[in-house]
This record gives C-alpha cells, sequence and structure tokens, in this order.
C-alpha cells in the first residue's frame, strides 16, 4: 500500500469510478445536501458567501414570524438548512413550524366545515382560504373552495332496487318524461330498471322561463346578478338592517324573500344571523320566552343555537321559579306551584322546583287538615 | 472570492500523488452534490449560478441582467420575472448581490395573508377605426388601452394559464389580465390582431361558426387559422349564438336539450375539422347558462366556460361560471381600468 504506484494507480481507479457514477447520476435528483469540501482553506473561502446568504435568509425567516406569516418562515428557513446544513437550530425550527403549520391549518378547516354547516358561506371560504394557504396541499379545503361552497349543479342520486329512469324523473323533476335527461348523463339505454346498487348523476334543472320570452339582446343580459330584481334589492334591505341591528327587520325580510326563492343561501344565511342576534338581544333584555323564539328559528348547525337555545329555555325556567318564590311568601301557594310546575317544563331537573312543589303541596294538605 | 475547489493546479497534484485520490473524490463530490461557479459576476458579465441545489440555484446577477434574463435562463421562461422578484423581496437584481431562484415556482391560488389574487377577463367584441357603439371599440380606444396594461404593468395570459390557476396547478404573475374577443367580425382581424400582436398579447377569439366566412364583415377560416398560427386562441361561442339557457317559443324540452347538446358540440367539432385545434372552452351567448348547460358543457369534454357577469376571478370561482367584463365603445381609461382589479383583501390570519 505504500507503493506510489499503487497509490496513483488508486487513485486512478477512484477516478474512473467517479466520472462513471457521475456520469450515471440523474442531475436533477441532487441531494439537498450540499458538497463537503475537505481542506480547510477552500472550504472557507467556498463556503463563507453562502453562509452570509444564509444568515440573510435567516434574518427574513424571522421577519416572517414575527409578521404571523408561518408559510413564508418555513420557506426561508428550509433555504437556510440547505445553504448550512449543520445549522441544527433551523432544523428544528423547520419541524416545530411544520408542525404548528398542520395543526393550524386543520384547525381552520374544521372551523370552515362547521361555518359551511351552519350555511354561514361567506365566513367559511375564510377558514378554508386560511387552511389552503397554511397547508397547499390541502385537498378537502380546496374540494369545498371550488366545489362545495359555488353550489352543486347535479345530485347524486342513489337508485333503489327495481327502479326505472322514469320513476326517478318523476321522483326529481316532477315530469317523468324527463328521464331521457338521466339517461344521457348515465349513458343508460332502454327504460327498464337500472342495475342496482347504482348511484345517478342528475343535472338541477332551473325554472324554465316563460315560453315566448325574447333572447336578450346583447350586453343586456350582463347583469351583475341573475336573481330578480326584488331579491336583490330585498336582499340589500335585510343587509342594511342587519348592518343597523335591526335584526327583527332583517329576519322578516330574508324570510319573505326565502318563501319566493327556498334555495336562496344568501338570505338563509343572513336570516339565521338576523333570529340569532335577535334572540341575544332579547335575552340581554330579559324576554327569554321572545328569545327562545327567535334562537328555535334559526338553523339548529348555526354558531351555538343549541347552547343558546337551552341557556334561554334555563332563563326562563328560573324566572317562573322566582315568581313562585314570590308567590309563595305572598301566601299564594296555588299560582306559586303553577310557577314552578312552569319552571319544571322548561328544566324538568330544576334543582328546587320539583322539592318546593312537594313541600308546597305538603302544607296545602296539611292545611286542608286544619280546616 | 470564490469557489476554487473545482480548479485546482494540476501542478500541486502532481507534486502531491496523495492529492490525486483526493481530488478525484472531490470531482465525485462535486458531479452528485451540485455545480458551482464564482460567486461574484465581474463587471460586464452576466449572471453565474454560484450554486444548485435541488431546489433552488444562488445566482449572482452580473451586469445587464434583469429579473426576465434570469428567468430565461434558470427557469426556461422570461415570464417568470415577478417570481424571482417576489420571493426575494427585491425589486430589481443588483449585480453582485446574491439572489435565491427556486427551481419549482409556486405561488398557487395566489393567496397571501392579506387575502387572494383576482383575475379580470376582458370581453371585446366588434372594432371600427373611427366609430365607437355599445360593443363596438374604436382602433384608438383599442390602442390605448393595450398601451395601459403594458405601462401599468399588466401581464396578459392565456386561457390555459387562466385555467391551470383556476385549477390550482400553477401559478400567474399577480398582474394578470385575460383578454377575449367574441363573435367572430372580421375587425377583431383587421384592427384588433395587429395590436395584440404589437404588444405581444395573446387572446382567446370565442367564435359562432354560423358566420364564420358568412359575409364580408365575418371571420374567415383561412383568417382564424391565421391568427392561431400566432399564438391566438380560437374558442367555441356556440354553432348558433342562440340562448343557451331559454328553449326557443316552439321549441319542447327536448328538442331544447338536443339542441343545447348540438349547440356546444358542433362549435367544437367544425372548429376541430377545420383548423385542426382542440377547443376546451366556450363563452355562453348573451353570458346566459343554467345547471344544465353547465352539465352538458362539462359532458363534452369542455375545460370551463365564461359568462359576461362583470368581476374578477379568484382561483375558487367556479371552473363553468367564469367572470367576464364586457369593454363597451364608452369606456374611457378610468372605467376600463375599474375592470382591472387584481387583489382581493380579506385578512386570513
Amino acid at each position: 500500500m505504500n507503493s506510489p504506484l499503487l497509490r496513483v494507480q488508486i487513485s486512478i481507479l477512484t477516478f474512473l469510478a467517479a466520472a462513471f457514477i457521475g456520469g450515471c447520476a440523474t442531475l436533477p435528483e441532487r441531494p439537498q445536501t450540499p458538497v463537503s469540501f475537505p481542506g480547510s482553506e477552500v472550504k472557507s473561502e467556498a463556503r463563507a458567501p453562502l453562509l452570509a446568504l444564509a444568515e440573510s435568509w435567516r434574518h427574513k425567516a424571522r421577519e416572517f414570524e414575527k409578521t404571523g406569516d408561518l408559510p413564508k418562515a418555513l420557506k426561508a428557513l428550509e433555504i437556510v438548512k440547505t445553504l448550512s446544513p449543520e445549522d441544527l437550530e433551523s432544523g428544528t425550527r423547520i419541524a416545530d413550524l411544520k408542525n404548528q403549520l398542520l395543526a393550524a391549518a386543520d384547525r381552520h378547516f374544521q372551523k370552515g366545515l362547521a361555518l359551511f354547516r351552519n350555511h354561514s358561506l361567506t365566513l367559511a371560504r375564510k377558514e378554508f382560504l386560511a387552511a389552503i394557504y397554511l397547508k397547499p396541499d390541502h385537498a378537502e379545503a380546496l374540494h369545498f373552495l371550488k366545489e362545495k361552497l359555488p353550489g352543486e349543479d347535479s345530485l347524486s342520486y342513489a337508485m333503489k332496487r327495481g327502479e326505472t329512469p322514469r320513476e326517478v324523473s318523476q321522483k326529481i323533476y316532477g315530469d317523468p318524461q324527463k328521464d331521457f335527461i338521466i339517461a344521457y348523463f348515465n349513458e343508460l339505454k332502454g327504460e327498464g330498471p337500472v342495475d342496482f346498487p347504482r348511484s345517478l348523476k342528475i343535472p338541477l334543472l332551473s325554472p324554465v322561463p316563460q315560453k315566448g320570452s325574447p333572447a336578450p339582446a346583447k350586453g343586456v343580459v350582463s347583469s351583475e346578478d341573475d336573481k330578480p330584481p326584488e331579491t336583490r334589492a330585498g336582499l340589500e334591505k335585510a343587509r342594511g338592517a342587519y348592518r343597523e341591528h335591526l335584526y327583527e327587520e332583517s329576519a322578516a325580510l330574508t324570510e319573505r324573500i326565502l318563501n319566493a326563492d327556498p334555495t336562496n343561501r344568501e338570505a338563509r344565511e343572513l336570516m339565521n344571523a338576523a333570529y340569532y342576534q335577535w334572540g341575544k338581544q332579547l335575552g340581554q333584555e330579559k324576554r327569554y320566552r321572545e328569545a327562545l323564539e327567535a334562537f328555535q328559528r334559526v338553523d339548529s348547525r348555526y354558531k351555538d343555537t343549541p347552547v343558546q337555545i337551552a341557556q334561554s329555555r334555563k332563563e326562563m325556567a328560573d324566572a317562573h321559579y322566582i315568581n313562585g318564590v314570590k308567590l309563595f311568601t305572598q301566601e299564594e301557594v296555588e299560582e306559586a306551584i303553577q310557577e314552578w310546575e312552569a319552571a319544571l317544563a322548561l328544566e324538568p331537573k330544576h334543582p328546587k322546583a320539583k322539592k318546593d312543589i312537594e313541600s308546597a303541596r305538603n302544607l296545602l294538605q296539611k292545611l286542608e287538615k286544619i280546616k | 472570492m470564490g469557489f476554487r475547489g473545482g480548479t485546482a493546479p494540476i501542478r500541486k497534484i502532481k507534486n502531491h500523488p496523495g492529492l490525486l485520490h483526493y481530488f478525484c473524490l472531490l470531482f465525485f463530490l462535486n458531479l452528485v452534490g451540485g455545480g458551482y461557479e464564482t460567486l461574484s459576476a465581474a463587471p460586464g458579465q452576466t449572471a453565474r449560478a454560484v450554486r444548485s441545489f435541488q431546489e433552488f440555484v444562488v445566482v449572482v446577477p452580473g451586469e445587464g441582467d434583469t429579473f426576465s434574463s434570469l428567468a430565461a435562463k434558470y427557469l426556461q421562461d422570461p415570464s417568470w420575472d415577478w417570481f424571482i422578484a417576489e420571493f426575494n423581496g427585491v425589486d430589481s437584481p443588483k449585480v453582485g448581490q446574491p439572489l435565491v431562484i427556486p427551481l419549482k415556482p409556486e405561488k398557487r391560488g395566489g393567496i397571501t395573508l392579506q387575502g387572494y389574487q383576482t383575475v379580470p377577463v376582458l370581453a371585446y367584441h366588434n372594432f371600427s377605426s373611427t366609430e365607437a357603439g355599445k360593443l363596438t371599440v374604436t382602433q384608438a380606444m383599442f390602442e390605448q388601452q393595450m398601451r395601459f396594461l403594458q405601462e401599468a404593468g399588466y401581464r396578459v395570459i392565456t386561457l390555459d394559464q387562466l385555467f391551470d390557476f383556476l385549477e390550482f396547478r400553477g401559478s400567474i404573475p399577480p398582474k394578470s389580465v385575460v383578454i377575449t374577443i367574441d363573435d367572430g367580425w372580421l375587425s377583431a382581424y383587421e384592427i384588433a390582431f395587429p395590436i395584440l400582436k404589437k404588444y405581444g398579447y395573446p387572446a382567446a377569439f370565442f367564435v359562432y361558426t354560423d358566420i364564420i366566412g358568412k359575409s364580408s364583415k365575418n371571420l374567415s377560416w383561412e383568417l382564424l387559422g391565421k391568427m392561431a398560427d400566432e399564438g391566438m386562441g380560437v374558442q367555441c361561442h356556440t354553432k348558433s349564438h342562440r340562448n343557451l339557457a331559454v328553449p326557443g317559443e316552439k321549441e319542447s324540452f327536448k328538442d331544447y336539450f338536443e339542441n343545447l347538446g348540438a349547440e356546444l358540440s358542433g362549435c367544437k367539432d367544425t372548429i376541430k375539422k377545420r383548423l385542426n385545434r382542440e377547443v376546451k372552452y366556450l363563452a355562453y351567448p348573451y353570458g346566459a347558462t343554467n345547471s344544465l348547460v353547465v352539465e352538458t358543457a362539462k359532458k363534452l369534454g369542455y375545460r370551463g366556460a365564461l359568462t359576461i357577469i362583470r368581476g374578477g376571478n379568484p382561483f375558487f370561482i367556479h371552473n363553468f361560471r367564469v367572470n367576464r367584463s364586457e369593454i363597451h365603445g364608452n369606456f374611457g381609461l378610468s372605467r376600463f381600468e375599474r375592470n382591472l382589479a387584481v387583489f382581493q383583501e380579506q385578512n386570513l390570519r
């Protein structure tokens, strides 16, 4: 091994092997770790500028973190880590940030989902956007943004055993003769029962304008909204009332729109919001029965409506209970019992009403005996 | 100062045979690890990539380098200049100041913490050398509007780029805009086309095939083919320009449905046959559509469709209800500009 000739031979072999493997290596698949340069002179000269660049990106990462822009902070730190692979601190921070981003994206998505189910579509969209910003490959958030929020153009129908397209057409369109639409979109042949089980795609049909209505002139149909003008005006009024905290009026206006157009999502969302706020307003005024009625008009999936309903019931039950106590102290025992029974009806587990009713009835029995 | 490992003098190696072994190893690592050149560009030199990594390159701009030239060199597309600028947070490249250029640039959806990108799609119809009308824009005004787009830093993109953006697949410049021209009037070739070429803007021509070559006022298949060869898109505006959302006066629902399919497939097939080009997009006549039209267009293989509802398009707009803003002949520049909103603020924190 000490022979200079042997050492040169080994070197040449190494060179050839390196050239061969290097030539076969696919360059786009370069490893993330940069070259390490044995030999201090070469290493320091070569790496100093990259380390300086890494430092400037580390600074950027800190700035992004300060402003709460974690995806950009992560990207900056990944550059730091690539330029300066031995930097353990950035490696740890990258892992932390990735976890934080995943958790935050999921939080936003779940919140968006709850809002979507409550028909709060604008707010839901904001949450889905936040989720996708934090995690650009968040497929579910993207699905909701692109497919669910704009509304569906078709529905999916699960065929029942032995069902024919005509029967489905009757069920969905109210007209058995529109079965050709179902056949076209599902590539069905013949009129008999469809193979079971089968899910059918069924396009939604808009109400057809009256025959004979003239084709719109060019440039005229460029309306900003395809809703009838009275709907647009009504919605605008309802929004205005909501902004003015006139929730009862806003709720009534949206209800009128929904009577004419039950599929109007915007009106439904606004109606839920208006009744909800009105219920809270009434609760603050201690008008618990009316508050309960308002909350009962809200979609139960909207915000914490079930909690508000339960709270209103409890407040009403407490009010009845206190009335009962007042009547009892005024020796109006029978009336007191009625109030406590009302309290129990609203809140069957009321902690005191049941016991007080029993005591009051015992008292009445004793009084009866004395008489 | 610079990387010298790759150019160590051979003389030294000869004097120290042990170093040959070491240098071979270094050469090998260099091959698989990424190339490097000098860190600073000498005066008069163009950019040098000082280091390539899997995800990005570090580049030192030289004199005369622009973001476009760097994008052309490292991303194979000069139009990605905006991304290099945005990624590095600088307005222009500075000689000797290293830049990081991601090799797979992405900013899907144009979302930031402050809001999201919107893309305006402009809809023109007819042009005239002198007289403006509601749907007729004068040559001078069209020229002025195109110049405005250039001077204000807008980038005109194609429908394919728009739909890549809408489908969350590709990124586009922050001030992107799409130009469309409807119907198939000859003036689109005689007036608009030369101006579009002058500015290097692609546009999509939505034609209804029944009028192509029908009179001297209409485009011919030959002219459409010529424009398509020069980068313009030719897309569908149906066969006869009927309102797709409404059955005709004497049309049964079944006939309406069949005619709807014929309008959409007839246009597509004719363009394919006459120009040998695939059609992917549909502009609804009068902008009118409904769920049945949307589902039919999807079934017939369209990638997307455009209305004439005014407004920009965020990535999450429905692919078959893309907004378009009609540009009318009486629009001044300020009104034209009002149709060019490219960002919607929304705090996403």
